[in-house]
């Protein structure tokens, strides 16, 4: 059996990644579209209503795990941006870039749904709250980086400068997912948490997990698409290249 | 639950249903787009194909 760093070296290759990819999308896709079928339908018809917010709660089953998503995708696009900075291989940027796109629509989403949120719970749209600005922030952080890469002409000097600004803005992630723990904020604390008790009954879990997994699922097919499109976009370019030079 | 509670839900309505609207359209926005691309890829890949084949031999 091969080991991670050998299967990582392995894959790092376009063409064999290529390959890999287009037999994993529908591995990903089909479920990704049945479980946002099930999460919507349990969301919308089968949670009941917030004893509190009553039915205004259910932008929840949309907005956490689209915030969830735009944190994670940050992670991973600043994690593989460093792979392809130290190792040189251009898959690892070319996925970065491709979970730029993705991870910034999550994060919007997760800015316009938690305003829509607010309105009905807290009074407003916006505040200019300590959770709420560090993921506008981080918006800005997908925003720079894909302006970044699209800015420069050289491949590499563009996945080195956007390396470097996805290592600095990690720096965000830890003031997002603490921000309602370290300050006075408007925004709720953390329902669902890594260590301790969940405070959420199984019937709004269940809809919410199904969400957060259908996201997930549907960001990997979503991602893997799109570096595919980038593998054939500069093969296709190295290939007009040689005709020229001939 | 009738279809009034459903699309009003108390008054919240526009909120929920505008949630879930923006994030099917967004989705759905982005698989249709990617679809397209990935669509013209494999066309030009294909054409390049036979350009290079043309220009240079089997």
């Amino acid at each position: 059996m091969k080991s991670p760093a050998a299967f990582f070296f392995a894959y790092a290759s376009p063409t064999k990644f290529d390959a890999l990819a287009g037999r994993l999308i529908p591995w990903f896709a089909v479920p990704a579209a049945a479980l946002l079928a099930i999460g919507l339908y349990l969301g919308l018809f089968v949670a009941p209503d917030d004893f509190q917010q009553g039915d205004a709660y259910r932008v929840l089953f949309v907005h956490v795990p689209a915030a969830w998503m735009g944190m994670l995708l940050y992670l991973l696009l600043a994690f593989y941006a460093a792979l392809g900075w130290i190792f040189h291989t251009r898959v690892s940027s070319m996925m970065a870039s491709s979970m730029s796109i993705t991870g910034a629509m999550f994060t919007c989403i997760a800015l316009v749904t938690g305003a829509l949120w607010g309105r009905p719970t807290w009074g407003t749209w916006w505040v200019w709250d300590s959770r709420t600005t560090s993921t506008l922030l981080l918006l800005f952080l997908y925003i720079g980086f894909i302006a970044l890469q699209s800015a420069i002409d050289d491949a590499g000097r563009a996945n080195r400068a956007g390396a470097l600004l996805a290592l600095i803005g990690v720096v965000n992630l830890p003031i997002i997912y603490f921000s309602v723990e370290w300050w006075n904020t408007l925004h709720q604390g953390a329902t669902i948490r890594f260590s301790g008790e969940t405070r959420m009954p199984g019937e709004m879990l269940t809809p919410l997990l199904i969400m957060t997994a259908a996201c997930w699922l549907y960001a990997i097919a979503v991602v893997l698409i799109r570096v595919r499109c980038e593998i054939r976009e500069r093969v296709f370019d190295h290939a007009a290249q040689r005709v020229v030079t001939r | 639950m009738t279809w009034t509670e459903l699309i009003t839900m108390d008054g919240h309505g526009f909120y929920v249903w505008t949630a879930y609207c923006l994030l099917a359209v967004a989705l759905g926005a982005e698989t249709l787009i990617l679809r397209r691309r990935s669509k013209a890829r494999r066309v030009e890949a294909t054409a390049a194909g036979r350009h290079l084949r043309d220009r240079t031999g089997p």
